[in-house]
């Protein structure tokens, strides 16, 4: 325990003492100002620019020039009605009546420009019916069609001589009120992938630095010295820890940083894409359960990183031995996507009892949807089983490949070497 | 008090390291493990050390095998180990806490070794300042920080000119008086020579020469004779049919004689031709000529 300690602290006052970790956590504390602070700045733009009625004159002019052209051309010169109300429904187009005989000019330059749509009117079985053509228009032949039928639709019970008030009412779209019960919201897919990708770059980075770290003391010839006063587990363990703690102080300072820039600058009410901003949702209980498979999720892996170090002999080798890594890192980081999309989906639910990807994808998925607590437990449970057992395989590859040097070990030759030693 | 080690053996692969090596090394006294490169040297010192697995035979301290818990050990590694980033004295103390030190007792050893060794001016530098000699002596203070019963010194004199040989030389000879255990490997047998009262050499992972150097010399007898002069000396002896053992840039020649009278007859001839060498004298080989001849003569 004494030497647990000992290597722990030297391991922890060397890192925190270390350039690129103070250089790396001004950057780290500076972007979440940044990114934090950013609705407040938002906000501040749009109050601005709404309160400038002359610049609001002048935008409106400029949408104009970039809206995008729907081209309508009538065959059977039938729906001139139809027609009318298009260019009353489709404000966010410039919709412009043509001839027949445009049709393949226009045709090309839809193609050509990849925006603007043509909709071509025809009679068929005595009902409207119209050609789309789209290259990649935001027009959609849905509301286009919706928007001609309802004209259709009354013109032809006005011929039926039918009251106007009956029309009005055969017509009226149904009213209806969403009420979404449960987490799901835009705000949570915000904090969710922030969190996804803060867990992520985390477990990488500090697992990478554990690699790094033993590859140097392989590499400076330390590593003999080291084992000849304690236990390599003890050495694995106790780096591992030291630079968990370092990582740990990291996240906490992102989050310190976070809450209280939020707290400061956080506009009420703010929107984005025109969704009310709540991040009512982070509550303690989601935060800890964060750190929980931050903590877990970064020894998992940083045992399997601390392998790869032990398994080169130069420091520049280290890349190319954390690969295999990586990948899994990567794959796991994917696979918890949907977690943050779909939280409820069967995917996700799967994802985030696996050990390797639980500690991406579990966290999100309390955020965006209700998890039992033995889930969590189950997930959590899972995933300490399986670092124990990837730490008991790593401190015995570790402490047979420890002392090989020579060029980077095959999955045979670690083997063999594992069986040479026990 | 000794260090038993009793028919040690280690395979890598199909390449047999170390083949049934058994060696006794006493206390107060150093012993030295000596051979050529790739003997098996490093390796045995690392299964003694528990750093390699000992597949068979056993290593005793005392008569009770040898554990971390037993005996404190000292290693100067040959391959030199330091943080290049980390202050020289912050990295003395953490090896030194591993080995069970406080911080204080630490610091007081570290200052005691660091003045006798003169490198007490770089204990605050960072390692990739110091030379490579330097580094070498920093090192042995790892090896001794602890006060250790037994100290393993792997080339202890690599890299260091020889008035750091001689500073490390008399640290080696202050151990050996406060009644340490100290077990050399190495290749330069003048070095050894001077402080090593028992050694083996080893040859390919097996030992070829066994025992206490004094009789180890005795048993080769007179064996060798030095005689000062210019290259004449040389064509004379030559003439003679006399077989040079090693010549010196200074113009002392050591030939290999089977009695006393082929080294009387080149001085006689010597003098004859009016020359009149400042140095003469019989003597047993050197540990450097038992070295190449025990290595080469099985080659």
């Amino acid at each position: 325990m004494k030497d647990l300690i000992c290597v722990f602290n030297f391991t922890f006052i060397t890192g925190i003492r270390k350039k690129s970790f103070i250089i790396s956590t001004i950057i780290i504390l500076f972007l979440t100002v940044a990114i934090t602070i950013s609705p407040a700045v938002i906000d501040y733009f749009k109050s601005n620019s709404n309160s400038d009625t002359q610049t609001e004159a002048n935008k409106e002019e400029q949408k104009n020039e970039l809206k995008e052209n729907l081209y309508i051309i009538d065959s059977s010169n039938l729906y001139s009605k139809e027609v009318a109300a298009l260019k009353e429904s489709m404000l966010d187009f410039n919709v412009v009546e043509s001839q027949a005989t445009q049709q393949e000019e226009i045709i090309k330059t839809i193609n050509e420009n990849k925006k603007n749509a043509l909709i071509l009117l025809y009679e068929k079985d005595n009902l409207p019916a119209f050609d789309f053509y789209t290259n990649d228009s935001s027009a959609s032949p849905h509301s286009i069609s919706s928007s001609i039928k309802s004209t259709y639709v009354t013109s032809l019970l006005e011929e039926a001589k039918l009251e106007a008030s009956l029309i009005h009412r055969t017509l009226s779209s149904i009213e209806y009120n969403v009420n979404p019960l449960g987490k799901s919201n835009f705000s949570y897919y915000v904090i969710a992938y922030l969190m996804l990708f803060v867990l992520f770059f985390s477990v990488y980075l500090y697992g990478y630095m554990v690699a790094m770290s033993v590859a140097a003391e392989k590499t400076s010839r330390v590593m003999e010295i080291l084992l000849t006063s304690t236990k390599p587990a003890i050495i694995v363990i106790g780096k591992t820890l030291a630079m968990g703690v370092l990582g740990l102080i990291q996240l906490l300072l992102l989050g310190v940083t976070a809450m209280i820039t939020f707290g400061l600058t956080f506009p009420s009410n703010f929107e984005l894409f025109g969704t009310m901003m709540d991040f009512s949702q982070i509550t303690p209980g989601s935060v800890i359960i964060a750190l929980l498979y931050f903590i877990f999720g970064y020894l998992l892996y940083a045992f399997l990183n601390a392998v790869s170090g032990a398994l080169v002999s130069k420091a520049e080798d280290v890349n190319s031995a954390v690969m295999p890594i990586t990948f899994i890192v990567l794959i796991a980081f994917y696979l918890s996507y949907p977690s943050v999309m779909a939280p409820d989906s069967k995917m996700s639910s799967i994802v985030s009892f696996i050990p390797f990807t639980s500690p991406f994808s579990m966290p999100s998925r309390v955020l965006g949807t209700d998890v039992s607590g033995i889930s969590i437990l189950l997930s959590l449970a899972l995933l300490i089983a399986t670092t124990v057992i990837v730490a008991f395989i790593s401190i015995k590859v570790y402490t047979a490949a420890t002392l090989h040097y020579g060029k980077l070990l095959k999955p045979k030759e670690v083997i063999r070497l594992v069986k040479e030693h026990n | 008090m000794s260090l038993e080690a009793k028919n040690l053996y280690k395979q890598f692969g199909e390449k047999i390291a170390v083949n049934n090596i058994s060696f006794t090394a006493e206390k107060g006294k150093v012993f030295g493990l000596l051979g050529t490169n790739g003997a098996g040297k490093t390796t045995s010192i690392r299964m003694i050390l528990g750093i390699l697995e000992n597949e068979k035979g056993t290593i005793l301290w005392e008569g009770k095998p040898l554990g971390r818990n037993t005996v404190k050990c000292g290693y100067l590694a040959e391959e030199r180990g330091l943080y290049p980033k980390n202050k020289i004295m912050e990295q003395l103390i953490y090896f030194a806490n591993l080995q069970g030190l406080t911080k204080k007792d630490a610091q007081k050893s570290i200052q005691y070794w660091a003045e006798k060794l003169e490198v007490t001016e770089y204990l605050n530098q960072v390692a990739d300042h110091l030379s490579k000699g330097n580094q070498q002596k920093i090192q042995v203070i790892t090896a001794i920080v602890h006060n250790p019963d037994v100290i393993f010194l792997d080339e202890p004199f690599s890299g260091l000119d020889p008035v750091n040989t001689n500073i490390l030389k008399n640290v080696i000879l202050e151990l050996k008086a406060l009644g340490k255990t100290i077990i050399i490997s190495s290749h330069q047998m003048h070095a050894v020579e001077e402080f090593c009262d028992k050694l083996v050499i080893l040859k390919k992972g097996s030992i070829i020469v066994d025992g206490y150097l004094k009789d180890i010399k005795r048993s080769y007898g007179r064996t060798h004779f030095s005689i000062s002069g210019d290259n004449k000396i040389a064509e004379l002896a030559k003439d003679i049919g006399l077989n040079l053992a090693s010549s010196r840039g200074d113009g002392l020649y050591t030939y290999k004689i089977t009695a006393d009278e082929q080294a009387h007859s080149l001085l006689g001839i010597a003098i004859k031709n009016n020359i009149f060498p400042d140095r003469f004298e019989i003597h047993e080989p050197s540990l450097h000529e038992i070295f190449v001849d025990k290595v080469g003569e099985q080659k």
